[in-house]
């Protein structure tokens, strides 16, 4: 038997058949990889003349719930069904080629039964290599006093981590060390990288008078000692745990339920020449994240390209231009949706008590950006 | 005379091809082949196989002409252990497949589920037969176009937590993951790939107990037409069901819904449709409950809710004085009512105005029925 040798395809494995019988017509059994990606393979099966395999052979096969050719996860039990993918025939070569890649470390088995033709052939993708472990890089915010109806918190890990499992592996526990009973916000809500999680304390109860309020209590009360524990076992999206598990301790003090104002902020100019950085001090520590994203400098040439940092405690803001600063005059412009912990911002609180004002009238309106000038010198 | 003849005649045509337009007439700028989805999330489907879904990660709708044109075959028998299946059929390990969404398409009865598989977080399509076979959504005729959602105002969306096909044009709700907050956009037709939506709603409010207003996420919605006057009804993340003018939503509006009807104290709504029965209309909610429910097998239950009800304007009914669930009563109030068939569902989708499609979770497993609808 003759077979064309592949050209743009890596030969992997070859399986000579096992015939029940010895009629013809033999054939060969073999998974072909993609060079590119040794997971992405096609499974022949090879014929020595085009007529071993009926005419409408592709067609019949994708039909079937159980083909009479075709691949399986693991040993290939009668029964079980097949992996999804696309039946072609192409001369004397029945192929089938799975929709997905294969996954590392699976044992997938291609079956072939005709009548007097039995042929099985396995294939194992080599498992990664064990990845090092992921890492929970930071758990914002920082600081150890949180306010009683505290939002959210960000977990920054090194790289991607498995997904639709995050209230499996995070916890919060009292004082005591018991669990606090479902205390978060079932959406899930990942950077782009897969790389940042924002867990949210369960607004339904932390919002006052909301019924879950009501009916179960806030999840943190003022005064209460809390661990928010992040499993160990949470794997990345290789398969790798974390390890150990990791926790962070915070106190819970009085609530915040006031607008943010920029009354108290104090901006600490730079020397001119210098690429000092400009820093920007707030009496209560702020979001971590819209830290990073709703303030800018501007100079008379517009936006400043430079670097943002947030100090631990998320109480002081720094900005290093690109550029030495060069004197004159400045605005640090904020967004109005800056929040605090407690998703306090500068256009309103998070919670408005519409008793305690007319309601006749809307919130007065804030500006969407605000701006607090500055000079170098 | 001949002439008036053809042009009834040609716009009878018209109306004709316009009521059944193909999905390919709802996109511009079409892509061919796999749009390789990088993220996966909630679905519906407009007219024609048009497949809407959600990117939830990387803030897009990807719609996608699906060419599956009917006719309508709804699924012969009950599958068992989907997830079994769908492992099997992508070649993972058992609990190696996560099911995000699904949605039935009116056109044909199949049914499509948004899945992820583990390790390596792909994100697919699996469309299920009538005959209850499972296979990836086969993209080789498909055109796609993919639309993005614009940060609005200040907030990057995070998380994309629905859309809908909307009459005239396409709606999406995109909730922020730095912010408690979410926008609603409006993708105008014909949708154009690469194009952006644009933000309709710069806020949406909450008023519990008529005293605490709060701003509150929507979690899923079901356009609406009454009186000629278009309308999204939404669930916010924290129970009520409100809805919202259409017109009423623009660019920096602080747009606040009217609640319209509570279900009562913890409980979550998950998917939305509505349905016609001898004459009346019902608004189809499930919704999965924050304790385990007073009445009934499993947390996921589901409601009809008149749309009597929804559609209620007088002020003496709305918000705070909204017809509301008593979580400890069996039934009632009149106009809410709970549907046996959807205990333990999980997902649900409309397959006909006397049947869903329901997966409900039955032990450890999930399985893929057609119930009935009261």
């Amino acid at each position: 038997m003759k077979l064309r040798a592949p050209t743009r395809l890596l030969w992997l494995a070859i399986t000579l058949a096992k015939h029940v019988t010895a009629a013809e017509p033999a054939a060969l059994l073999r998974f072909e990889a993609d060079r590119s990606n040794p997971l992405t393979v096609t499974v022949i099966a090879a014929a020595a003349e085009r007529s071993a395999w009926p005419r409408d052979s592709a067609e019949e096969l994708t039909r079937a719930p159980q083909p009479w050719f075709g691949m399986w996860l693991g040993e290939g039990k009668t029964n079980s069904p097949p992996l999804a993918g696309s039946y072609s025939l192409v001369g004397a070569q029945l192929r089938f080629r799975p929709s997905l890649p294969l996954l590392p470390g699976q044992t997938y088995t291609a079956r072939l039964e005709r009548p007097g033709l039995s042929l099985r052939v396995e294939y194992r993708p080599a498992p990664h290599e064990p990845a090092a472990a992921p890492k929970l890089l930071a758990i914002y915010p920082t600081s150890d006093r949180l306010p009683a109806n505290h939002l959210k918190f960000y977990l920054v890990f090194s790289e991607p981590m498995e997904t639709g499992v995050f209230l499996q592996h995070c916890r919060l526990l009292d004082a005591r060390g018991r669990e606090v009973d479902a205390p978060f916000r079932e959406t899930e809500l990942w950077s782009p990288d897969g790389r940042r999680l924002t867990l949210w304390i369960h607004p339904g109860r932390q919002k006052t008078g909301v019924n879950l309020n009501v009916e179960f209590g806030p999840v943190l009360q003022a005064g209460g000692h809390y661990r928010l524990v992040i499993d160990g076992r949470w794997k990345s999206a290789h398969g790798t745990p974390l390890g150990n598990d990791l926790t962070k301790a915070f106190h819970a003090i009085e609530p915040l339920h006031d607008q943010l104002t920029t009354r108290r902020w104090q901006v600490h100019p730079p020397v001119a020449g210098s690429r000092d950085a400009l820093r920007v001090t707030f009496p209560l520590p702020l979001d971590w994240a819209t830290l990073h994203r709703l303030l800018r400098v501007t100079g008379k040439t517009g936006n400043l390209a430079g670097v943002i940092t947030v100090t631990p405690g998320e109480q002081e803001w720094q900005f290093v231009p690109d550029k030495a600063w060069i004197a004159g005059p400045y605005e640090l412009r904020i967004v109005n949706a800056i929040e605090d912990h407690a998703g306090n911002s500068l256009a309103r609180p998070f919670e408005v008590n519409l008793e305690q004002r007319n309601t006749s009238r809307p919130l007065p309106p804030v500006d969407l950006e605000l701006t607090l000038p500055f000079a170098v010198r | 005379m001949r002439s008036i003849a053809s042009l009834f005649v040609g716009a009878v045509i018209f109306a004709t091809l316009s009521t059944n337009l193909p999905a390919a007439g709802y996109l511009k700028d079409a892509a061919t082949g796999d749009p390789k989805l990088r993220s996966v999330g909630a679905m519906s489907f407009g007219p024609g196989g048009l497949l809407l879904v959600t990117e939830p990660r990387h803030a897009a709708i990807v719609a996608i002409e699906t060419g599956d044109t009917g006719p309508v075959q709804k699924l012969k028998q009950k599958v068992s252990d989907v997830n079994a299946l769908l492992a099997a059929r992508l070649g993972a390990a058992e609990g190696g497949v996560t099911i995000v969404d699904m949605a039935v398409n009116p056109a044909s009865g199949k049914i499509y589920l948004s899945v992820t598989r583990k390790p390596d977080n792909a994100s697919l399509i699996i469309v299920v037969t009538a005959d209850g076979q499972a296979a990836p959504l086969d993209y080789a005729k498909a055109r796609h176009a993919r639309v993005s959602l614009p940060a609005a105002d200040t907030a990057k969306v995070g998380n994309v937590s629905d859309v809908a096909f909307a009459g005239d044009r396409v709606l999406a709700a995109g909730s922020s993951n730095e912010e408690f907050s979410s926008k609603i956009f409006t993708l105008s037709l014909p949708l154009a790939h690469g194009g952006s939506a644009v933000p309709v709603s710069a806020e949406t409010y909450h008023v519990a107990h008529g005293k605490w207003e709060t701003k509150a996420p929507i979690t899923s919605f079901v356009p609406m037409e009454e009186n000629g006057k278009h309308y999204v009804v939404g669930s916010f993340a924290c129970t009520p069901i409100a809805k919202f003018e259409l017109d009423d939503l623009k660019p920096h509006a602080q747009v606040k819904g009217t609640s319209v009807v509570e279900l009562g104290s913890g409980n979550r709504p998950l998917d939305m449709f509505t349905y016609e029965k001898d004459g009346k209309q019902w608004l189809v909610t499930h919704t999965q409950r924050f304790h385990q429910n007073l009445f009934g097998p499993s947390k996921y239950w589901g409601a009809r809710v008149d749309m009597s009800l929804i559609k209620v304007r007088e002020e003496s009914k709305i918000n705070q004085k909204a017809v509301r669930r008593d979580v400890k009563q069996p039934k009632g109030p009149e106009g809410i009512e709970i549907v046996d068939s959807l205990f333990g569902a999980v997902h649900v989708d409309k397959l006909s105005n006397t049947e869903v499609v329901v997966l409900r979770e039955q032990g450890a497993s999930l399985t893929l029925e057609v119930a009935p609808l009261p």
